[in-house]
């Protein structure tokens, strides 16, 4: 019942062929890898930018994480999914920002988590507005949920490929995606 | 709203994550069917999953692809480096004396770039204006530069002077030791040594002069064809750049459509599917309406006839 998302889907990609390209780049196939960035810009982009909320930031980081990968690709354990590998990098790359930055509290200019009063008591917003007040409400939330949030919902990731991710464990993953759809649930007031 | 950490609440998470088994899902399905109440937050997480799954991506910037394309290092496996044009250079390390450096990542992002895009003419010509002067400073040091012309001669190697010796014409018999000579010839004699020197000292610094502009000539012919070298290898550079940077943001601009149609796709599937699941749904809740209503009906029938029954029973007894 797994629901698909609009873009970022990357936990479902094919990680055969993603073995392949990394095997190419490995022999000298510069190509295979620019294919590996095409494919994987907009998620790592997507983890980057709901961690750090700022795009610049988030486009930085891209570049800092696939030029990390280019670097040691022959550190990659073809084990291991490649985007769990990746995006770990991501992770690890935007917290460590965030860290330096210390600009964790800060909002974003355009963060309103008032609920859409055009909708009315009815309450017959349309999906659209419903993901617009959901982006809003997100937005304020702590890191921690953002991004338990992004690698469930907009990158389609398993529990399992959550905790390989975040380097725990999956009752952990559960535990902290409940939490984080409870809080979820919490800002949105005229959720019903 | 306030909704509990509950185990039914865990359930619907770990149905609608598509992370539930089989067992669990039918726990869960009938659950739903006995409590109305456990139907209703069914029904409104699954409205949350499904808000979450709409909420728009990001694009990732143009140029991104581009960006790490030129920032990237050799590949790993590229042919043998001594076969590059300059095999010591690198973008993110160097080779030095046979070893390589690994220089660390943090290269110049994206947002750096557009700083540098800035001066980097002004670079350029900086770099350009060191490198000439540098030149100049090692060919002086190299090829020993002439001097100009209003001080040709003075660079003229030292030359010993001699004067004409005396010849046996020149020796008078008789003549007192230590005696004078008459003086003049001697003097004519010297002053023709003296222009013959200067004669060949002004020969000699012709010729250096000839040398060092032939030597200045075969240097500035060298510096030109490095200099097209260069340029020519600076194009090609900067042509094969600019391929990979159009092959780069034509994939993505595929990839976006394709992502976009299969959102699309996706989308349209869901809606169709929830329109009929929705159906179904009514039809069910309208097919068990009227079972329910038939039910009824057949238990009022039965009740009815229980009464008249009892009715016609009380009657016969009264008579």
């Amino acid at each position: 019942m797994r629901s698909p998302t609009f873009a970022a889907v990357a936990c479902t990609s094919d990680e055969d062929d993603d073995r392949v390209l990394v095997g190419r780049y490995l022999s000298g196939d510069r190509d295979a890898f620019t294919s590996l960035v095409v494919r994987y810009q907009r998620p790592i982009y997507n983890a980057a930018f709901w961690v750090l909320r700022k795009h610049e930031d988030a486009r930085d980081i891209s570049q800092t994480v696939f030029l990390k990968v280019a670097e040691r690709a022959d550190e990659y354990d073809p084990k291991y999914k490649f985007f769990s590998w990746i995006y770990r990098i991501a992770v690890n790359e935007s917290l460590n920002l965030l860290r330096r930055h210390r600009h964790e509290d800060e909002l974003a200019d355009d963060v309103d988590i008032a609920g859409d009063e055009s909708a009315g008591p009815e309450r017959q917003a349309s999906a659209a507005q419903l993901a617009r007040q959901l982006r809003q409400a997100m937005m304020t939330m702590a890191t921690s949920d953002r991004l338990v949030l992004t690698l469930r919902h907009f990158s389609e990731c398993s529990y399992d490929e959550m905790a390989q991710i975040l380097e725990i464990d999956e009752k952990t993953v559960k535990s902290r995606l409940f939490e984080a759809r409870r809080r979820l649930r919490g800002l949105l007031k005229d959720w019903k | 709203m306030t909704l509990k950490h509950s185990p039914l609440a865990e359930l619907i998470h770990a149905v609608l994550d598509g992370e539930a088994s089989d067992a669990e899902a039918r726990e869960l399905e009938r659950r739903l069917a006995a409590d109305p109440a456990a139907r209703a937050e069914f029904e409104e997480w699954e409205r949350l999953f499904e808000a979450l799954g709409a909420v728009p991506q990001e694009h990732a910037p143009e140029g991104l692809v581009a960006s790490i394309n030129s920032a990237m290092p050799e590949a790993p496996g590229a042919a043998d480096a001594a076969s590059q044009p300059f095999p010591g250079r690198r973008v993110l390390g160097h080779t030095l004396f046979g070893i390589t450096r690994r220089v660390p990542t943090r290269s110049i992002t994206m947002s750096e770039q557009s700083n540098h895009r800035i001066f980097a003419h002004r670079k350029a010509w900086l770099g350009g204006g060191i490198a000439a002067a540098a030149a100049v400073v090692v060919a002086q040091i190299a090829f020993d530069f002439p001097l100009p012309k209003d001080v040709v001669g003075t660079v003229i190697p030292a030359q010993r002077y001699r004067a004409a010796q005396n010849g046996s014409e020149q020796v008078q018999l008789g003549a007192p030791a230590g005696a004078a000579p008459t003086g003049t010839a001697p003097e004519a004699s010297r002053s023709l040594a003296e222009k013959s020197a200067a004669e060949s000292a002004l020969t000699a610094d012709k010729a250096q002069t000839q040398l060092t502009a032939d030597r200045m000539q075969a240097d500035r012919v060298q510096a030109d064809k490095m200099q097209a070298d260069k340029m020519q290898a600076d194009k090609m550079q900067a042509d094969k750049m600019q391929a990979d940077r159009m092959q780069a943001d034509k994939m993505q601009a595929d990839r976006m459509q394709a992502d976009k149609m299969q959102a699309d796709r996706m989308q349209a599937d869901k809606m169709q599917a929830d329109r009929m699941q929705a159906d179904k749904m009514q039809a069910d809740r309208m097919q068990a309406d009227k079972m329910q209503a038939d039910r009824m009906q057949a238990d009022k029938m039965q009740a009815n006839k229980m009464q008249a029954n009892k009715m016609q029973a009380d009657r016969t007894s009264q008579q």
